[in-house]
Order: C-alpha cells, then sequence, then structure tokens
C-alpha cells in the first residue's frame, strides 16, 4: 500500500466517527422535538 | 509520563459522574414502572437507541484489545477486532426483529425461551447471564481501577471503589431508562476523543513520513494485510466468539426489546458504523506504536493507549482519553446492572416466585436491589483481583452452544425443550473436552472434532445468511461452506484449540438438535402462545387493580 493510502487507512476512521456522531445528535434533536409535541419522555 | 494530581484526577471522575447523575434527574419518575425499569416500555427512538447499542458493545476492553492486536498483527490487526465486533451488531438485528414479532413484550430472551421450551432452557441463558455480566462488572471496574493508578496517584482499589459507586448512584433508581439515557453522552464523549486524538497522535508521531521511517519495525507478516496469522488467532476466534456473545447476552437482547419496533434496522446499521469506526479507530494507535517502535509498559499491551496519550497529548487531551475510557467502561457496567435486574425481576421473581402476576412495587425493589448487589459483587472482585476470568471462557463456551438452538428454537417449531438443553449440554462438554484437551486431540480423536468444527463453521456463515436471505439460502450457504471447510480443517484445525473448540460448540450443538428434532414426535409448537405469557407486567398489574376495584 502506497503512503497515502495507508495514510486514508489510518484517517478514515477518525472521519466515519464524525459522520456517526452527526448523524446520532440530529436524530436525537428531532426524538426531543417530537416528544416535546407528543408529550411524552424521551425514553 | 504524565499523571494527574490527586485533586484534579477524583475532579475529573467526580465531574463524570456528578453530570451523568444529573442527566439522569431529567428522566426520573418518582413512580417507576416495571416494564419501564426493564425496556424503557419498548419505544426507544432511533438516535438513542443506536447511540446505546453502540456504546454498549465498546467497553473498555475494546479500546486496550484493539490496539493490542493492531501492535501484535500489524496493518490488519485493528480490522481484526472492529470490524467482526461491529458485523455482529448487523447480523443480529434480522432475528431481533423476528424476537419482537413473537413476543413484542419481552423484558429478557429467557423470559422468551421459557414461554417456548420451559424453566430449563430459560435457567440455561438467565444463569449464564448471572455469570457474564458479574464478570463484565468486574473488567470493567479493573479496568477503571488500573486507569486511574496510572494515570494518578489514586490507587487501583480507590479507582474500582469510585466507578462502582459512580455508575450505581445514577442506574438504581430508574434502571435501563437511565442507561440508555446517558449511553448517548458516554458516546458523544468517546466519539470526540476519538476523533481528536487519533489524527493527533498520528500528526505527533510524524504524520504520513511515519510509514516510511517505521515500515521496517514490521515483521513481513505484520505488513501483509491478508495475514494469515491474524485471521487463525484473532480474527476467527473473535468473530466466531463474538457472535455467540451477540446471540446470548442480555444487554444486547435488552436493546432490541426497547428500540420502536420499526427502528429495529436503522439503529443496528448505524451502531455496527459507529462500533466500527470507533474501535478499528483506537486500534490504529496499535499500529502507530509499532510503526514508531513504542515499547508498552512492563510488556502490557493494555498499558498501550494510556502510555500512547500519556506520552503523546497534552494534558487536557489526556483528560480527555482518561473520560473516553471511564465513559466506555460506565455505559457497559450501567448495561450489565439492567441487565442483572431484568433477568432477576422477570426471570426468579416475576416467572418464578410470583407466577406471571408481580406485585409491580415489589418488582422495582427486586431489581435495585439486584444491582446493588450485583454493583458490590463487581467491587469486590476487581478489587480483590480474584481470577473469576477464566469464567469467562466458560460462559462464552455456553453462549456458542446456545446460538443454534435458540434461532431454530423461535423458527422451527418442531424443537424441543429436550432437544435445546441436551444439545447445549453435551455440546458444552464437548467444548470442554477440545479447549481443556480432557482427550489428546490427535488421530482419529482430532479428525472427529475437525469435522464437528468444520460443520459448525457452515453453521455460523449459514446462520448469517439465513437472517438476511431466508431459509432456503441459508440452508444451501451453510451446506457448501462446511463442505468446503472440511477440507481445510482436517489435519489442520488441531493447532488452533481456541478456535477449534468454539467451532465444535456450534457443530456439536447444531448436529444433536437437529437430530433429536428430527426424531421427535411431540405435537408442533403454536408460535402465537408465546405472546399471550410474555406479558406488560404493569398492564397486567393495572388490569388486576382494576377487577378488584369493580369486585
Amino acid at each position: 500500500m502506497t503512503t497515502f493510502g495507508l495514510t486514508v487507512y489510518v484517517l478514515i476512521w477518525p472521519v466515519l466517527s464524525t459522520l456517526v456522531l452527526i448523524t446520532l445528535c440530529s436524530a436525537l434533536v428531532f426524538d426531543i422535538r417530537k416528544a416535546k409535541k407528543e408529550g411524552k419522555s424521551l425514553v | 509520563m504524565f499523571q494527574f494530581t490527586t485533586s484534579s484526577a477524583l475532579l475529573i471522575l467526580l465531574g463524570f459522574y456528578g453530570a451523568t447523575f444529573l442527566l439522569t434527574l431529567r428522566i426520573g419518575k418518582k413512580q417507576e414502572n416495571a416494564d419501564g425499569y426493564m425496556t424503557a416500555n419498548g419505544s426507544v427512538g432511533y438516535g438513542m437507541s443506536a447511540a446505546s447499542m453502540t456504546a454498549t458493545w465498546i467497553w473498555a476492553a475494546s479500546f486496550y484489545a484493539a490496539a493490542s492486536s493492531g501492535y501484535k498483527y500489524g496493518l490488519s490487526g485493528a480490522i481484526h477486532y472492529g470490524f467482526w465486533g461491529a458485523l455482529m451488531i448487523l447480523f443480529i438485528y434480522p432475528f431481533g426483529r423476528r424476537f419482537r414479532k413473537l413476543a413484542p413484550d419481552a423484558h429478557t430472551l429467557a423470559e422468551i425461551m421459557h414461554a417456548r421450551h420451559g424453566t430449563s432452557s430459560q435457567m440455561i441463558l438467565a444463569g449464564s447471564n448471572v455469570v457474564g455480566s458479574v464478570i463484565s462488572l468486574m473488567v470493567n471496574f479493573t479496568a477503571a481501577g488500573a486507569l486511574v493508578s496510572i494515570l494518578s496517584p489514586l490507587s487501583f482499589v480507590q479507582g474500582v471503589v469510585i466507578a462502582g459507586v459512580g455508575v450505581l448512584s445514577y442506574t438504581l433508581w430508574s434502571g435501563f431508562r437511565a442507561s440508555v439515557f446517558t449511553d448517548f453522552g458516554q458516546l458523544v464523549a468517546m466519539i470526540l476523543a476519538a476523533v481528536i486524538i487519533i489524527p493527533m497522535i498520528f500528526f505527533q508521531l510524524g504524520g504520513p513520513t511515519l510509514f516510511e521511517t517505521g515500515m521496517a519495525n514490521l515483521t513481513l507478516e505484520q505488513q501483509d494485510f491478508f495475514s494469515t496469522t491474524a485471521i487463525l488467532e484473532q480474527g476467527a476466534p473473535f468473530f466466531v466468539a463474538v457472535l455467540a456473545y451477540a446471540i446470548g447476552n442480555q444487554t444486547i437482547a435488552q436493546r432490541l426489546f426497547a428500540v420502536r419496533e420499526d427502528l429495529i434496522k436503522s439503529s443496528f446499521i448505524t451502531a455496527t458504523i459507529g462500533y466500527g469506526s470507533i474501535v478499528i479507530g483506537l486500534g490504529m494507535l496499535g499500529l502507530l506504536a509499532l510503526l514508531a517502535g513504542v515499547t508498552p509498559i512492563d510488556g502490557d499491551l493494555n498499558n498501550l493507549i494510556p502510555q500512547m496519550a500519556a506520552t503523546y497529548l497534552p494534558p487536557f487531551m489526556v483528560a480527555m482519553l482518561f473520560v473516553m475510557v471511564i465513559g466506555s467502561l460506565s455505559s457497559t457496567a450501567d448495561s450489565d446492572l439492567s441487565a442483572l435486574s431484568a433477568i432477576v425481576m422477570t426471570d426468579v421473581y416475576g416467572k418464578h416466585i410470583a407466577k406471571n402476576k408481580p406485585d409491580p412495587l415489589k418488582m422495582l425493589w427486586v431489581g435495585r436491589m439486584t444491582m446493588v448487589v450485583a454493583a458490590a459483587l463487581g467491587v469486590v472482585f476487581a478489587s480483590l483481583k480474584l481470577d473469576i476470568l477464566s469464567m469467562l471462557i466458560f460462559v462464552g463456551a455456553l453462549w456458542g452452544s446456545i446460538v443454534f438452538p435458540v434461532i431454530a428454537s423461535l423458527y422451527w417449531n418442531r424443537v424441543t425443550n429436550a432437544a435445546f438443553t441436551l444439545s447445549v449440554a453435551l455440546s458444552f462438554i464437548l467444548f470442554l473436552v477440545v479447549r481443556f484437551s480432557w482427550l489428546p486431540i490427535e488421530g482419529a480423536v482430532a479428525v472427529f472434532f475437525e469435522i464437528i468444527a468444520a460443520v459448525g463453521g457452515g453453521v455460523v456463515i449459514g446462520l448469517m445468511t439465513f437472517g438476511f436471505f431466508g431459509r432456503i439460502a441459508g440452508l444451501i450457504v451453510g451446506v457448501m461452506a462446511a463442505s468446503i471447510l472440511v477440507f481445510f480443517t482436517v489435519g489442520f484445525l488441531r493447532e488452533y484449540a481456541v478456535l477449534l473448540s468454539s467451532l465444535t460448540a456450534y457443530g456439536a450443538s447444531t448436529i444433536i438438535c437437529t437430530l433429536i428434532t428430527l426424531r421427535s414426535k411431540a405435537p408442533d409448537f403454536n408460535f402465537d402462545s408465546i405472546n399471550q405469557q410474555v406479558i406488560k407486567f404493569h398492564k397486567e398489574a393495572e388490569a388486576e387493580a382494576e377487577a378488584e376495584a369493580k369486585a
């Protein structure tokens, strides 16, 4: 594997983690709004 | 190496557990109900459940073991830990949907087995989970003690006690609801730390030039992305073990029963990607340490991550790592406490003492007392450094033995209680024979077990195919896989006792369960009856109260 390929191999995981974090936070905001609207608890 | 002062270490720990406790006050109810305490009434949304699944699946050992694997096996090492662990989250969801369809109000998998087969199969699942969760608590508290003693002047036992009391304090009142709710914050802390720490250490070590200067530190095997050693010593045994964990462990089942039914798939796919990226990413720290020629302190690979952080990161980032590890072990420990309380509440008190008509208030206190006892046991075992980790081998083997019987019992209406119990018991004994060399594994004996292990390999691959593509595809792929594997296992697998014994558990349980079932003349089981026996406890109690009021 080239140096560039190895660098991507090491750094791709934090990038994926960031995407997951953004997805989860967006989903949480959506869930909080929905729970408030329906007057229910989040869990 | 960098160390916190006693006061700053205490401040971080108290800050973490204090903030977590305050968070749970937001969802605390004066009168919790038993179903909410165990499964949050099966109505948790996508973000919370995906985060909770990820946080629970990641325990402190995930970081240490992934980094150790990266250090030991080189380029492919981290993948052979994180990828297989992630894949199993994906693998479980089709079966989870089936569990929910059969018993929408279930609290534990053992409860479903009780409705399907009766007490013996229920107790196999419940008993193995009690032992497994107490061990998990001990391991997580041990990790807290070790981290605290490395990074601060506080002692190992002080770290263990702080973690035990901290986790119990925020989980005790609201149970599973608190566990799920706090998992989100703990996961966010873990991801943030991973996202910052991995690139920082990479560039501190020289960035891309590290690959040019450090590749000489890797053996040819470690440079090979398709290393056979890494697959046979790390990837395959872990894959087989973690599959058993996914099916047998109550912490996972509890989340399957908690998430809204239509969100199971999306939650579990997100958790798969989340787990894989965090754990493989942190596993890369092991590879970076290997490239940089770092030697672990005292030769202990578990020291790699704290050592790398303390050497290459500023104090603020070390504090982030500290919080990340404490968050990971706490999220798993609170899940274990919730799992244990659900098992004692449902499978011991609800089903056997109260005969499916529990007093809801008493049931809640049974759960809370279980948490107190379990946390105390975890702290004591960790503090005394008792060697009960070896028991994990037995729990893992038991879970390996139940994978096929559990899945078959919930799809095939001919499987009997005798088929379930006997197949689990006999395959467990066969596992012990191989794992502890009760017989010399050579000649005809070795060939016998290698053929069973080939069947076991076929079962693993077949079940995964069955989950996603149905029965016919699962059968065809499973039989083909076993037929091909037999050429590779015979004469070869005897050198890998861990893998051979694990696959034996899968293969033997499948063969025995299938043969007994096919010979059985018992009437076919009606799956609809499971839903009639597995009920919501608080609704039952409300109905009884209403009936009494009317009378």
